[in-house]
């Protein structure tokens, strides 16, 4: 099955969908993930290459390829996707208007394919933008500040589409085509200047689309405002478009050129870029720092998507076969770690209500699944072994201590710990602590919700004790696209300074945690007591009984921590200032030129012959 | 015999004057004249554009040979931007007949929309300076009275004020040339032109370049287009934004290329620093609009203003770039329907203000539908006409090395993603006010919506079909 | 081969448990001594947390809390294992650094867990205070470390104590590196001037207000061993291990006592103070020290 075969019947069902879901939304619902599953299967068994012609625009041919460069992307992009429609069988019920939703999270599906399948400039710029406008629909239809929220991330995507397009045209320009064949096989007609323009075209473009700071600001309002179930989408996957232009511009078609003038020659090392490094390194902080402040849970997973799209930039522009092998396993892994956290915490918005963390607590003994969910989540999110998030962290570390950059490394420590710090804040205001009476009766997330989620941990259980299996497609590609390929087996992972055998540490992990178990049941067996049985000193608190919510401590959780940041400068205050005094500017042209009384036409036009002499005397 | 294209402006002049006769016997039936008239129109094109001639070619009047006599310029092209111009027209007149019949005095409102129909296809048709005069003070005083549909009376007499300082400034400019070279036929008129000082062109440049920026919302005269836009009915919008507009921007693309062919820099520079200007402005005032028909007149100055840069960014340096100049054409082409289609959408819903349609989406679907597919068109988005048309604007621009215009034009291109998508929103996802009478939308309303939007969809599959056949307009040669 | 790793590994964890709980006895000597007076016999220690082990009652609070004190125990005796001792190691070859530094994570990451999971708002403030506090020392700690690693290019313990076994220790080629590390070990045990997550007097001693019983008992042994990582990873980067595990044992005897001295007669630091003193003064000598490894490395 080729893509433009995939992408036409995508878009027809959509609007089948579309249909069945004004009829019978949970019907309509399962139909997408029905959908969403078939075509999964059908890129996954496409194993080799597959070319295939869209030819719906007269004139204009769309060329789509499958091949080892974005075959990866696209598995992570069908899959999120199914992972997410089996959770929306039930979390779209309290939506307002399901059947568009359906609809236009089908045209989602279909632009995924277009972008990542395409083989030709012009498809990829169509499918970008059909992204843009179905994703601004979905992220208005959330709470009462999303429409804001919608209009910010639309400026930024337009921004970015259309330093796309500049680039993309720039390319045609010199090469004369806009096909991805024509240009690795023209490479070197572009001339050093040209590149560097076409470079930093792409990269902004690719930059303002992954958040990586300084265009983050946009992250966290839409990621905060829009529905609980587009949220993991937007994390997941939408951030990683920029990652994929990026990748394409700056590796893919420099190694392209090289190995086709020259078949024999495997590429060691890759152009890298000191800048883009640092600018990766300051994203994870200011991520991690910001993420560690706030109050609203998916405005927390926002910054913490900020700061792993630094550690991605960070691997991509380091420019060694094992940093780059690491920043393609910290986008799959990501994808897994903000889908669970996503997930987690949309289940907890369906129950409850509410994202802030103040508002909550306790909700562990109602809501398991959704806890072990969100656990799994953030240890894999903090890089411990033997979940997933080790792998790549572990990749990237020792890149860094390869190349010994001190900033760098910094940065991901920095990122790494903090990231322990703001995971642990939702754990302790959400799901542990005392428990408001208003959530007393609370239940646990419907049966598909809930299969979703397990989904999520199994495979970030499973990628973590066997990193093999993402690992060694991953070493695939990178040998067919000409770079040196890491070494990778099942469960071993090899660097040049060290081998690790994951399975060593899983077991030796369990061996201690059965140790610890044998010796716990040797002694004798507790008591349970209820939760509002605590230690006051002896004395009698009649609230610990009635109102024990006001004992929760998850208000201002960090505040000695943000008593550092106090007066730091905020990017976000700098760029609403700006958007407000252009807004001023505007309504001046409007006040000066269009004026009520007829005297300003007539002197206008008075200025303009006097202003048209003037330019021409001199 | 049909064959002509004088029959474009002879058949609406003449249902103008059957108007009169007609009244005296029903005064329900004149409004179905006009619609008759124009249907009869497209008929006409249709023939004319199947004869596939792609150079342009003279037809003569009364049979006075140019360069004394009056000449009709018409080839395929021109027919398809007359097709494009008379079916809204056609659509404008259906909603007037069914639903604005009523509104004041009947007869001078369906006389006006006739006179305005033979004018405008007029003024795309002449091939003289002074016949192009006739007819743009023809449709201007056709405007005059449109302009007043519902009581637009102040806006109406700002419109006369400044309408009559642009003729009065391009007649002054026809004298001289015919002082200078004898004829007014537009192609034989460039000869002569190279005898004339420096000076006498510029003042020459400065009064064309003035003069026609009234009639084609350009500053420094497009102070009207706000107030008239707000003020008049649907029809009338409809017709000042796709007809009047489009006709004009046509006219003024034909003088440059036809008379000022040749090393004329300097009124193309400031043709398109005006130009930019224009955008600019009209996209940043356009941004801070809360009435929807004010955000479509700041937009329609701004893409007027594009297109003029455009044009004159492409024939500065002599010899035109046809690359840029077709990708204007294009945008003024697809300009049409949309913004047709917006206003026909928002005039069958009745209100105006973004307080008043807030959440109007869960309440008239179809429709809201069908205005934000004119609204995606405008901004560009894939699969819709206006995305082919900024992507060959943009790929022209940058071949021909023209980066400072495409930076401000994708700057302001951005403010207009913005307001319009804002626009959208707040039809979709703002909550509705629940006492707001809405009248029912016929059937017949519904199909004119799902024409130009069918027509804008075509386009967005079928852009290079459409390309072909609107470019190269002058540039085919003449015989 | 398992059956040794398995044997290997008890050995380990019961001579740990000795060795430091004896140990922390005897520094209790010392510091009373300090303070002029005599002190509890060193084999008081023991005493306590057999006491504890054998109590008829303990209270728990529910299954995370529980779980949460296994995952603690387990981890920080996974991560045991993961270490050398002179030239004592329990799984030859598997002793890489990162995975250290991530398993002690499981073991703070498992008390965090169990101790806000009793939901006393005591708790929370303790490991509020302790996960803040946990990002100040890392840094500079790992920043020294890194150093270590690039010099020697290899990120496996074992390598580095055989590198320094041959070269000569590193506190004496790197002895600002050697003291941030030292500062950020006491951080790590969270002994004055860095114990506010405990903060006896203040938060009710935090995170562990509401262990009781046989719970108090394992979270005291665990604390033991994790003291015995902390110090021996600090005596493995610099004070080159040992070829023996007498050898290792004497150093380690001199760094615990030393730390311990140190911290009797120093007062609390606020949170927000540590942070901002590792970060102002750690990072800064560790990228001192840095910059001047670097130099002499490529020098």
């Amino acid at each position: 099955m080729n893509v433009s075969s995939l992408i036409i019947i995508a878009g027809l069902m959509s609007i089948v969908i579309y249909f069945i879901s004004k009829f019978n939304w949970k019907l309509g619902t399962a139909l997408q993930t029905i959908t969403f599953l078939v075509f999964g299967y059908f890129l996954y068994s496409t194993h080799g290459d597959s070319q295939s012609v869209l030819k719906i625009f007269n004139g204009v041919n769309l060329r789509f390829a499958i091949s080892d460069f974005n075959y990866l992307f696209l598995l992570i992009g069908v899959s999120v996707m199914f992972i997410v429609s089996i959770f929306s069988i039930d979390g779209i019920k309290k939506f307002k208007f399901k059947p568009a939703y359906n609809f236009l999270i089908t045209l989602i599906f279909v632009s995924i394919l277009g972008v990542f399948g395409a083989a030709d400039f012009i498809a990829l710029f169509i499918f970008w933008e059909l992204l843009t406008w179905a994703a601004f629909f979905i992220v208005s239809m959330g709470k009462k500040f999303s429409r804001k929220a919608a209009l910010l991330f639309l400026f930024m995507s337009m921004i970015s589409a259309y330093f796309l397009i500049t680039g993309i045209i720039t390319i045609n320009n010199t090469i004369g085509s806009f096909t991805f064949e024509a240009l690795i096989n023209n490479y070197d007609l572009l001339t050093y200047s040209i590149k560097i323009k076409i470079l930093i075209f792409f990269l902004i473009a690719g930059l303002i689309k992954s958040g990586i700071y300084p265009f983050h600001i946009w992250v966290r309002t839409t990621h905060g405002e829009s529905p609980h179930t587009f949220s993991p989408v937007l994390s997941g996957l939408l951030l990683k478009f920029g990652f994929y232009i990026i990748y394409l511009i700056s590796i893919f078609f420099p190694i392209s050129y090289i190995i086709s003038s020259n078949p024999a020659k495997l590429i060691s090392e890759i152009p890298g870029s000191t800048f883009f490094a640092y600018l990766g390194g300051i994203s994870i902080i200011v991520g991690t720092i910001s993420a560690i402040l706030q109050n609203d849970a998916k405005k927390l997973i926002a910054f913490s998507s900020v700061s792993h799209g630094g550690y991605i930039l960070l691997a991509f522009s380091f420019g060694t076969s094992l940093a780059f092998a690491g920043g393609l396993a910290h986008i799959i892994v990501h994808a897994l770690t903000a889908l669970g956290m996503f997930l987690s915490i949309g289940a907890v918005y369906y129950r409850t209500g509410t994202t802030k963390i103040d508002e909550m607590g306790g909700l562990i003994k109602n809501m398991p699944v959704t806890f072990t969910t969100y656990l799994v989540s953030i240890i894999s999110l903090a890089g411990i072994p033997p979940l997933v998030g080790f792998v790549s962290k572990w990749l990237i570390y020792q890149s860094l201590i390869v190349r010994g950059s001190y900033f760098l490394a910094f940065a991901a420590f920095f990122g790494s710990i903090g990231s322990f710090m703001y995971v642990f804040r939702p754990l302790a205001g959400v799901f542990l602590g005392q428990r408001p009476k208003r959530f007393e009766n609370v239940k646990e997330v419907p049966v598909f919700m809930q299969v979703s989620m397990l989904i999520v941990t199994l495979l970030t259980v499973l990628f973590g004790v066997l990193p093999g299996l993402i690992l060694k497609p991953i070493a695939y590609m990178q040998q067919q696209i000409g770079i040196k390929p890491i070494k990778a087996s099942l469960y071993k992972l090899f660097t040049e300074l060290t081998t690790l055998d994951m399975v060593i540490v899983f077991s030796v992990f369990s061996a201690g945690f059965i140790a610890a178990l044998i010796v716990f049941m040797l002694f004798a067996k507790p008591t349970k007591v209820k939760q509002h049985e605590q230690y006051t000193a002896g004395e009698i608190v009649p609230e610990l009984q009635t109102q024990p919510s006001i004992y929760h401590y998850a208000k201002n959780y960090y505040k000695p921590f943000a008593r550092i940041f106090e007066k730091f400068p905020s990017l976000e205050n700098w760029y609403r200032k700006c958007a407000n005094y252009l807004s001023n500017i505007f309504e001046i042209f409007e006040e000066f030129f269009y004026k009520e009384s007829i005297n300003g036409y007539i002197w206008l036009i008075t200025l303009t012959f006097l202003i048209v002499l003037f330019i021409r005397w001199f | 015999m049909i064959n002509e294209p004088i029959l474009l402006v002879i058949i609406p002049l003449f249902s103008g004057f059957l108007v009169p006769l007609i009244y005296l016997i029903s005064k329900k039936a004149i409004k179905f004249i006009p619609v008759m008239a124009i249907f009869l129109n497209i008929f006409v094109v249709y023939k004319l554009i199947n004869i596939n001639l792609f150079t342009l070619k003279y037809y003569t009047i009364g049979g006075y040979k140019a360069p004394f006599g009056i000449n009709l310029l018409f080839n395929t092209q021109t027919g398809v931007i007359l097709l494009g111009i008379n079916i809204v027209g056609l659509l404008a007149l259906l909603f007037f007949a069914k639903n604005e019949f009523d509104i004041g005095n009947s007869f001078a409102y369906t006389l006006a929309f006739s006179i305005g129909m033979a004018a405008v296809n007029g003024m795309v048709l002449t091939g003289d300076l002074f016949n192009l005069f006739v007819f743009m003070e023809l449709s201007a005083i056709a405007g005059y009275i449109i302009a007043v549909h519902k009581k637009g009376y102040y806006a109406s007499f700002l419109y006369v004020i400044i309408s009559t300082v642009g003729s009065l400034l391009f007649l002054l400019g026809t004298i001289t040339i015919y002082n200078v070279s004898g004829t007014l036929n537009m192609a034989t008129v460039t000869k002569n032109m190279g005898s004339l000082t420096p000076n006498f062109l510029l003042i020459l440049s400065v009064l064309f370049i003035v003069s026609l920026s009234s009639e084609s919302e350009l500053l420094p005269l497009n102070a009207w287009v706000p107030k008239v836009y707000k003020k008049t009915s649907v029809t009338g919008s409809i017709f000042f934004a796709s007809i009047f507009s489009t006709a004009a921007l046509f006219a003024v693309i034909k003088v440059l290329v036809l008379v000022f062919q040749g090393d004329y820099n300097y009124i193309f520079n400031v043709l398109t620093i005006i130009g930019l200007i224009t955008l600019a402005i009209g996209e940043f005032v356009a941004f801070k609009q809360k009435n929807i028909r004010k955000m479509i007149a700041y937009s329609s100055i701004a893409q007027a203003g594009l297109i003029i840069s455009a044009i004159s960014i492409s024939m500065a340096d002599g010899a035109i770039k046809k690359s840029i100049f077709n990708a204007a054409i294009f945008q003024l082409f697809n300009n049409i329907f949309a913004k047709g289609l917006i206003l026909l959408g928002v005039g069958l819903i009745g209100y105006y203000s973004y307080e008043k349609l807030k959440g109007i989406g869960t309440k008239r679907k179809i429709a809201t539908g069908l205005i934000s597919i004119g609204a995606l068109s405008i901004v560009g988005m894939p699969p819709f006409a206006g995305f082919w048309s900024k992507i060959y604007l943009i790929k022209s621009l940058i071949s021909n090395n023209m980066n400072i215009y495409v930076s401000i034009f994708l700057i302001s291109a951005v403010f207009e993603v913005y307001y319009y998508f804002r626009f959208i929103q707040n039809l979709y996802f703002e909550k509705t006010e629940l006492k707001l009478k809405l009248s029912k939308i016929s059937l017949l309303s519904y199909s004119m919506m799902a024409v130009l939007s069918f027509i804008l969809i075509y386009i967005g599959f079928n852009p290079d079909t459409v390309m072909k056949s609107i470019s190269d307009i002058f540039t085919g040669g003449i015989i | 081969m398992i059956l040794n790793i398995i044997l290997k590994g008890l050995i380990l964890l019961l001579g740990a448990f000795i060795f430091q709980v004896s140990l922390s006895g005897f520094s209790r000597k010392v510091v009373a001594r300090i303070q002029k007076r005599y002190g509890p016999v060193f084999w008081q220690n023991f005493r306590d947390i057999f006491k504890f082990l054998f109590k008829e009652t303990s209270i728990s609070h529910g299954f995370i809390f529980d779980f949460g004190v296994l995952m603690a125990f387990g981890g920080t005796m996974a991560t045991l294992i993961f270490l050398p001792y002179g030239s004592f190691e329990v799984i030859p070859g598997q002793t890489n650094f990162i995975v250290v530094i991530y398993l002690l994570a499981i073991g703070l990451l498992g008390m965090a867990m169990s101790a806000v999971g009793s939901a006393n708002p005591n708790a929370s403030i303790g490991i509020s205070r302790a996960l803040t506090q946990m990002l100040g020392y890392e840094l500079p700690f790992l920043i020294v470390a890194l150093v270590i690693m690039y010099i020697n290019k290899s990120s496996s313990l074992g390598v580095l104590v055989q590198n320094q076994i041959q070269n000569g220790w590193n506190i004496w080629s790197m002895p600002i590196g050697a003291g941030v590390a030292f500062v950020s070990v006491m951080g790590m045990l969270g002994k004055k001037p860095f114990d506010s997550p405990i903060a006896p007097a203040e938060i009710a001693s935090g995170p562990l207000v509401e262990y009781s019983g046989k719970y108090l008992g394992i979270l005291m042994i665990q604390h033991d061993f994790a003291t015995v990582i902390e110090v021996g990873l600090f005596v493995n980067l610099f004070l080159g291990g040992g070829q023996t595990v007498i050898g290792f044992a004497i150093k380690y005897i001199v760094v615990y006592i030393l730390m311990v001295i140190i911290s009797s007669f120093l007062p609390r630091f606020k949170v927000e103070e540590s942070v901002k003193f590792f970060w102002k003064w750690g990072l800064s000598l560790a990228l001192i020290q840095a910059i001047i490894s670097l130099g002499i490395y490529l020098i």
